[in-house]
């Protein structure tokens, strides 16, 4: 071994230090120009009895992106309130027209489509003369609508509630069945009858988290590559859960099938929550949207009977004047026999602007029926 | 809180270890220490996938050494002590990688003469590496016995060389005779060694993380989906399957010698471009070398090697093959796999003894072509047999492979998977004299640190990160 060869580890070590440098400063270009990494919007909350959404003094715009190629999402845009939505919501004193407010998880906060592509911003120019304004977070459920619609009442005494169900949203809402997030509302069962669960925690949002969301590189890593960075908090949006029930002929009418029944153990919990949100705003519309399984007409399979959270509201919903119940699918069905358009976005699940924009058609068509504002 | 060769988190370990071990060396002019940071923080790295199976390392690592130094003293019955120590060895390795396996054929054959038998199962969890440091303390008592090796006094360097972090979970096989001379003298640091050993990692990462891991998700889709697709599909997935386990498996070669360059340890080869073979011997010199060699050495030629009548070598050779099979685990799939490996090297033994064809030159490049598709073809077919989770799905895999030819295929499915495999083996026919794919010292400090970062990004940007473990982790 000639003297030449041997070196000290120190040096070597930051030789390979040099290295990863410049490969973090390589990879943090690529990701801000080429291949833009999502970005996505400051979480937060003042207290724990206030609603977790976006933090309007932070970023308020950017491409969120999706999966390892960084395919194209939406532009999102934080508004004066916190949400995502293309437009300021300006308060009851302030607005001159009806307002239709929906109510979601991830489909209605519309990161996979532009501000412009939401439902919200389609409403509009389908129902001249109405305002609509989007209240929708990741992975939220029907409890939490429950509260947000409060926090929407307060400020901008919507005309029409529209509420988003989707898979697991009444089961997620019982504190029984785990705590998704601390930041969110929930309900627990005592005896036969339930309460309202405030969340357990403010979201604080640490400097370092701050920091980490100014880099594409953790930007990346995080949400296009999933990956769990230490000290932060997965990514992953949650999966809806698919346990709809075995497939059986079909349900046209919309009717409550007969075969699985699953979503009768979920009723009480989606009548309680159901029964809030009436109480909450008496006189007030209230249309649930059930969104899954907007994939079945596209794969060419016959429709399953609807998911159990969703037969559970539909049910819920039964004997109450104040409510009604869209089941999306047909509206989806529908379409694809005439048009043989696809309703997904990016990431294969949410809808692209199609997808919403035919929500956006059938609630319009809906309300417009029904005269719910009037 | 596990360590896979393929996370961060291994990067953080092997930082830390190569801080302390060249700190160390520093502090002591002797290797004493260095041999035990060196032996601490691999029963760290152990302890983090199960503290118990700590125990159990150290446990053979005990039988080894003593068994030694009793060989090296007493001159009578020295084959007692190996047997206790084979017995007490491949007992453990029975128990915990065996024991399920011949239990349920055991529970299999009662049940068909209508008899039940629950009670022969044991449900234990198979550690990881066992097949790994079992081998090692054999050879190395073995080699004890033979008088080939003195044995060791330092019981801190035997169980260094046992334990040695980057090859405890799935090798090489690097014998205790080939390590222990390197643990008996102070390491200083060696900067182009170090710098090599940072460029093979990189390149076993490649290997595993882009090709193999992507590579992996189709032959898992086509495994999972026999009975809907076409025998050209089938055929598709198991050519990529021999890419897939070759850059699995060599990349993850290629990270522990990488590794323990950076400690200025030399861990025995693995691969030797096992793909340019021209015939199913050659592919075993080139192919898990150090499993290969190992058996050769401690079964094959004790039991008579080549030099004894033809059904003789045959059944050695069959016998050391199934061997091998069952090495990888306790499966028929494995047994067959073997078996055929073993029906291959004595057909080809039939077909040597009859004396080579002598033919016209030119044709020699063209007959070596055909020999290597030969010989890929045979070894691809065992390899349905090794992937297979049974043998019914093997059997159904080939069946629906060859009745189906054509049919409701997915081809281009394939394309991206198969351009990279061609990538790569046509790199790799380039770079065949190198000691491994990233050996570019040579090459202008600019094109080198191109290269760098364009792997990098392309771990970045297409690799599988921290997620998947080695298949061969599971051995």
């Amino acid at each position: 071994m000639s003297s030449s060869r041997l070196g000290r580890p120190s040096r070597f070590v930051v030789r390979a230090a040099i290295f990863f440098l410049v490969f973090g400063v390589v990879a943090e270009v690529w990701l801000r120009t080429v291949m833009p990494a999502c970005e996505t919007p400051v979480p937060y909350q003042q207290q724990p009895s206030t609603i977790y959404r976006f933090d309007p003094h932070g970023p308020t715009s950017g491409l969120y992106s999706v999966g390892r190629l960084c395919l194209r999402g939406g532009e999102w845009h934080v508004n004066n309130a916190g949400w995502n939505s293309g437009v300021d919501y300006a308060s009851v004193a302030e607005r001159k027209r009806p307002l239709i407010a929906l109510f979601g998880d991830s489909y209605i906060e519309g990161f996979l489509t532009d501000t412009d592509q939401h439902i919200d911003a389609y409403l509009p120019r389908m129902l001249p003369s109405t305002d609509s304004y989007a209240f929708g977070l990741s992975g939220w459920y029907l409890e939490q609508y429950v509260a947000v619609s409060r926090y929407a009442q307060e400020r901008y005494q919507p005309d029409v509630l529209v509420i988003f169900v989707d898979n697991a949203d009444v089961s997620d809402s019982r504190r029984e069945n785990g705590v998704p997030s601390p930041f969110r509302w929930q309900i627990g069962a005592e005896g036969q009858s339930f309460e309202e669960l405030p969340p357990t925690a403010a979201y604080m949002g640490s400097r370092k988290a701050l920091l980490a969301k100014k880099s594409a590189l953790l930007n990346y890593l995080r949400f296009n590559a999933k990956l769990t960075l230490p000290g932060m908090r997965s990514a992953a949006i949650p999966q809806p859960a698919t346990g709809a029930g075995a497939p059986d002929e079909g349900d046209p009418a919309g009717a409550v099938a007969p075969a699985d029944d699953t979503w009768r153990d979920l009723l009480p919990a989606a009548d309680f929550m159901v029964g809030r949100l009436c109480a909450q705003h008496p006189g007030t519309p209230i249309v649930f949207v059930a969104l899954s399984d907007r994939y079945l007409p596209v794969q060419d399979i016959a429709l399953t009977p609807l998911f159990p959270d969703g037969r559970a509201v539909e049910a819920a919903c039964k004997g109450r004047s104040q409510c009604s119940f869209i089941d999306l699918r047909y509206a989806f069905s529908r379409d694809w026999e005439s048009h043989r358009v696809r309703f997904e976005s990016a990431d294969g699940r949410h809808w692209n602007a199609y997808g919403n924009r035919l929500v956006a058609r059938t609630l319009a068509d809906f309300i417009n029926y029904h005269d719910l504002l009037r | 809180m596990y360590v896979l060769f393929t996370s961060y988190k291994y990067a953080v370990f092997v930082l830390i270890a190569f801080s302390l071990y060249y700190l160390a060396g520093r502090l002591s002019r002797g290797r004493q220490l260095q041999n035990l940071v060196l032996l601490s923080l691999s029963y760290v790295f152990y302890a983090l996938w199960d503290w118990r199976w700590c125990l159990l390392l150290a446990g053979v690592t005990a039988s080894g050494f003593v068994g030694a130094l009793l060989l090296g003293r007493i001159r009578a019955r020295r084959g007692l002590i190996v047997i206790a120590v084979l017995v007490l060895d491949l007992g453990a390795l029975g128990a915990f990688k065996y024991f399920g396996f011949f239990a349920d054929s055991f529970s299999a054959l009662l049940e068909s003469v209508g008899l039940h038998a629950d009670w022969v199962t044991l449900n234990l969890v198979l550690p990881v590496g066992i097949s790994y440091y079992v081998f090692q303390n054999l050879s190395y008592v073995i080699d004890v016995y033979r008088r080939e090796l003195q044995p060791t006094r330092g019981v801190v360097e035997y169980a260094t060389a046992l334990s040695f972090f980057p090859q405890l979970l799935a090798g090489p096989i690097t014998r205790p005779r080939d390590l222990l001379p390197q643990l008996s003298k102070r390491r200083a640091f060696d900067d182009a060694r170090a710098r090599d050993g940072l460029r093979q990692v990189l390149w076993g990462l490649t290997k595993k993380m882009l090709i193999a891991d992507n590579i992996g998700v189709q032959v898992d889709y086509v495994w999972g989906n026999i009975s809907r697709l076409d025998g050209v599909s089938l055929v598709t997935a198991a050519v990529l399957y021999s890419i897939q386990i070759y850059c699995d498996f060599s990349g993850y070669a290629d990270i522990a010698i990488g590794t323990a360059k950076l400690f200025n340890l030399r861990l025995s080869k693995n691969f030797e471009y096992p793909y340019f073979s021209v015939s199913v011997r050659m592919f075993w010199r080139r192919w898990h070398i150090t499993l290969a060699s190992w058996m050769r050495d401690y079964v094959y030629i004790p039991l008579g090697g080549s030099r004894v009548g033809a059904w003789r070598h045959a059944s050695n050779v069959l016998v050391t093959f199934l061997l091998v099979g069952l090495w990888h685990g306790a499966d028929w799939t494995f047994v067959v796999w073997g078996a055929l490996h073993g029906s291959y090297l004595v057909a080809e033994s039939r077909l040597r003894s009859r004396g080579s064809p002598t033919g016209d030159e030119r044709w020699r490049p063209a007959a070596g072509v055909l020999a290597g598709l030969v010989t890929f073809a045979l070894v691809t077919f065992a390899w349905v047999f090794f992937r297979a989770p049974s043998l019914s799905a093997a059997t159904a895999y080939i069946v629906q492979a060859a009745t189906t030819p054509f049919g409701a295929g997915d081809f281009a499915r394939f394309v991206p998977t198969l351009l990279l495999s061609a990538a790569l083996l046509g790199y790799e026919w380039l770079t065949r004299g190198w000691e491994h794919g990233l050996a570019i010292a040579a090459v202008p400090l600019p094109a080198r640190w191109a290269a760098y970062l364009g792997l990098c990004m392309a771990l970045l940007l297409f690799g599988f990160l921290g997620t998947n473990q080695g298949i061969y982790v599971q051995f």
